[in-house]
């Protein structure tokens, strides 16, 4: 299979807005049910174990219309909890049994209210998260919280989620991690063999499908990605923050490809990647996945960051680990984190001589010639003068 | 209208109370050098003042520095001197304004310099934004910097859980902190004095917002209720200064009910109520006489707002506990108003539009705050479906004075009054 073949099929999981593959998985077996959960993250081991699937859900993108959501929503509002609001009132989601929205900014927080009134007897949760970093302290809390979304989880399926299941679903994502890291690092490597765009659609597809068959898909790729013969380019590499949440559209990847970048690191889907190492399968599983979740946790502006001198250590490490020349801010518009979080990121990368440039898009944005130009020119400017 | 053509505004004992303890801390405040006192800024929601108070430091609240700036009209230059030095004009304007002035040398309202922070407690309570904005502060300021995390109520209940995690962050973290700093060692009996001192005010203070039950109003629970909130949300909290005031200005009110008087407005008493309204969301602070005077002029009182309950929910049976110093802590910051989710917030305004009888709910939609801002339209939409009454929304900002639009403002507002009277007439010929 090549990687045009795998792409090919990727896109179609991308584009389709009514969520057929999760579907067709959830008709398969009348005792299936859908657990579907918003960026930035949540441990989809818990559900996996409970025999259900994660589906993620981030917005509908440029290919959805918005007609209903928009009548929830003031302008000053970014656009995904409207598009998300879509999913849901054109019954696009209506075979999705919970939905979880994590901790990560006020307005996906009231979404979950919202989602409480608009489909009363649906299982909503918000999912909280710790930014207290102690295993005493914030640990505590959230172990407790796991076990809440665990027995919420329980109740739902009416079946026990065994400890041994908890293990195995850890596993299973620990050989995803291993498979994305695996395809993060050869994209680093060799840019040229492994477009962004590409990237991209690899791991959205990771968000709709069963966890296995997109283990597959990873392996696939990265056996076919080795045998692709391009050109190395004279491009420059760059690292994209500020896109954890609300998805730019295909096109504005694409676009700053094609304006002479390597995106060589970047924050789309970070749920993915968020645990750096594997969680240990020994011992007590929500123990583990909480102290996964305390000591193992990539940097992002969802976060707190309990000291000052670790604000934008993350950022730094991704500069220097894949060897990237500067940084792409590109921020959805009104998206509170990542916004706030700009001005000290971009400190820090002046202090250590970081060329940046910054653009605010929405998941439907669709003139890319200003991005283009902005993205190539950065781009000139590192090759003529850095 | 200008400030130049304002008639003299009329002020009652409490007010001249409030301002005089308000002086009072900004002086302390910018006396620090000589005082030798040592500084800790916080937020309004989960304001812990009593214990503040325990370590002999005084409180600064960026929030009420904004506030103060948007009355004072400058909020909106500091605003844009933040956006040229990098921030997002997105985001919100406390934030901006805050960063704004500290750059112009972070002056108080009484002239003086502020002094930089000895500490930043970030009372990470019902709003993201805060701990982007303190991260930001600690950015600057490079001071000792401590979180206490209050997690939300997505489920709408407490959960013994999210208790003992902020229980334990005040023993683990905060007190700590506060005894590193303050070099004052923690007193827990001190705090207990304090608390009882609360609850004193805090009855008074929902005896206050309660008065509003009345025909008439003897109160504006929005325009007037950010100055009857504003000893127990800020830096008074715990003392004997605000026991008084409260004391004072429930004295004050009960006289106004004795005479069947309405609000006091700045021009005055109010004359006739004929609209009784339930108010969602925060004021404009930059326009806010004006923003009054388009109520009062047509006869609307407010009744009852959640903005009064950020700083907490006294009116539902909440009161500090001195029996419990800590947990009562843990409770109090757990309960405001945005700490809880959607559908207690949309519970509570059907239950004041039910208990205030008010005429219609009225959404005044914050660009700067999602925390408040998100869900207002569906919100707007369940009480219009629970209680039949007519809502309305209206849209401005906190200090961005960009945000504010008198003629669309009062178009929205005219157009209102009409549909709330049409709702009327309507009922009335059904009645016949």
């Amino acid at each position: 299979m090549s990687t045009a073949d795998i792409i090919a099929r990727c896109e179609a999981l991308y584009e389709d807005l009514d969520f057929t593959a999760a579907r067709k998985w959830k008709e398969a077996d009348p005792s299936r049910k859908v657990i579907a959960y918003m960026p930035v993250y949540v441990p989809r081991e818990i559900i996996h174990a409970a025999g259900m699937l994660p589906l993620g859900i981030m917005g509908g993108g440029d290919g959805l219309e918005v007609i209903h959501g928009d009548a929830y929503y003031q302008s000053y509002i970014c656009r995904i909890p409207r598009s998300t609001i879509e999913l849901g009132l054109s019954k696009r989601m209506d075979f999705v049994d919970g939905m979880l929205f994590p901790s990560i900014c006020d307005v996906i927080r009231n979404l979950s209210g919202m989602w409480k009134l608009l489909f009363p007897g649906k299982y909503v949760r918000y999912f909280d998260v710790p930014q207290n970093y102690k295993d005493d302290v914030g640990g505590s809390y959230y172990t407790n919280e796991l076990n809440e979304l665990r027995e919420g989880l329980e109740h739902l399926s009416g079946r026990k989620i065994s400890d041994d299941a908890l293990r195995a679903s850890i596993e299973v994502y620990n050989e995803n991690r291993k498979l994305v890291q695996a395809v993060y690092a050869m994209r680093s490597r060799e840019p040229w063999k492994v477009p962004s765009s590409e990237v991209y659609l690899l791991m959205r597809a990771g968000l709709v499908v069963p966890v296995e068959e997109h283990n597959q898909i990873l392996r696939d790729y990265l056996a076919a990605a080795e045998k692709v013969q391009a050109s190395k380019r004279d491009n420059c590499r760059v690292v994209i923050n500020g896109s954890f949440c609300e998805q730019p559209p295909l096109n504005l990847i694409k676009s700053i490809e094609l304006a002479g970048c390597y995106i060589v690191d970047d924050d789309y889907m970070i749920v993915h990647r968020w645990l750096r190492n594997p969680v240990s399968t020994s011992g007590d599983p929500m123990q583990n996945l909480s102290l996964a979740f305390l000591h193992e946790s990539i940097a992002t502006a969802a976060k707190y960051d309990d000291k000052e001198e670790d604000k934008g250590k993350y950022l730094l490490e991704q500069v220097r680990g894949n060897a990237a020349e500067g940084v792409i801010f590109a921020m959805p518009s009104f998206c509170d984190p990542a916004l706030l979080e700009r001005p000290m990121l971009a400190d820090r990368c002046s202090e250590h001589n970081i060329p940046y440039i910054s653009f605010k898009y929405a998941e439907n944005s669709g003139q890319m010639q200003p991005i283009r130009e902005q993205a190539g020119t950065f781009a000139d400017s590192i090759k003529l003068w850095s | 209208m200008s400030a130049a053509t304002s008639p003299e505004v009329i002020k009652e004992s409490s007010m001249l109370k409030q301002k005089g303890m308000i002086a009072g801390n900004y002086d302390r405040l910018t006396g620090t050098k000589e005082s030798g006192e040592k500084v800790v800024s916080t937020f309004v929601p989960g304001n812990l003042n009593e214990l503040i108070m325990c370590f002999d430091m005084v409180n600064n609240l960026p929030e009420t520095n904004a506030i103060q700036n948007g009355m004072r009209k400058v909020s909106g230059g500091m605003i844009m001197d933040a956006e040229k030095a990098g921030h997002s004009e997105d985001v919100c304007t406390y934030v901006k304004a805050d960063i704004g002035m500290m750059g112009r040398g972070n002056i108080a309202p009484n002239g003086k310099p502020m002094p930089a922070p000895d500490m930043l407690l970030l009372s990470y309570t019902g709003c993201f934004t805060f701990m982007k904005w303190f991260e930001l502060l600690r950015h600057e300021y490079k001071c000792p910097t401590v979180m206490l995390q209050i997690p939300y109520q997505g489920d709408g209940k407490i959960t013994k859980n999210m208790r003992d995690f902020v229980v334990k962050q005040l023993k683990e973290e905060v007190i700590p902190m506060f005894e590193k700093v303050s070099g004052v060692k923690f007193d827990i009996d001190r705090l207990r004095e304090y608390l009882k001192n609360s609850a004193k005010a805090e009855d008074n203070l929902v005896w206050v917002l309660e008065s509003a039950k009345n025909r008439p109003s003897p109160i504006d629970a929005y325009f007037g209720g950010v100055y009857y909130i504003g000893p127990m949300f800020t830096a008074f909290r715990g003392t004997a200064d605000a026991v008084e005031y409260y004391d004072l200005v429930r004295k004050e009110i009960e006289q106004r009910i004795r005479e069947g008087k309405g609000p006091i407005t700045p021009e005055g008493d109010m004359k006739e109520e004929k609209y009784r309204l339930v108010v969602e969301g925060p004021p404009n602070w930059t326009s806010f006489r004006e923003f009054w005077k388009l109520f009062y002029d047509e006869g609307a009182v407010v009744v009852a707002s959640s903005y009064t309950k950020v700083g907490g929910l006294y009116d539902q049976g909440f009161r500090h506990d001195p029996n419990d110093p800590l947990g009562t802590l843990a409770d109090y910051c757990l309960g405001c108003y945005t700490n809880n989710n959607l559908p207690q917030r949309v519970e509570l305004l059907e239950k004041y539009m039910n208990e205030y009888q008010a005429d219609g709910l009225l959404i005044n939609s914050i660009k700067s705050c999602n925390s408040f801002s998100a869900g207002q339209l569906l919100m707007m939409r369940e009480i219009e479906k629970r209680t039949g009454k007519p809502a309305a929304f209206i849209e401005t900002d906190l200090v961005d004075p960009r945000y504010f639009s008198h003629a669309n403002v009062k178009n929205r507002l005219e157009s209102y009054f009409q549909m709330v009277d049409q709702k009327r007439s309507g009922a009335s010929l059904a009645a016949a």
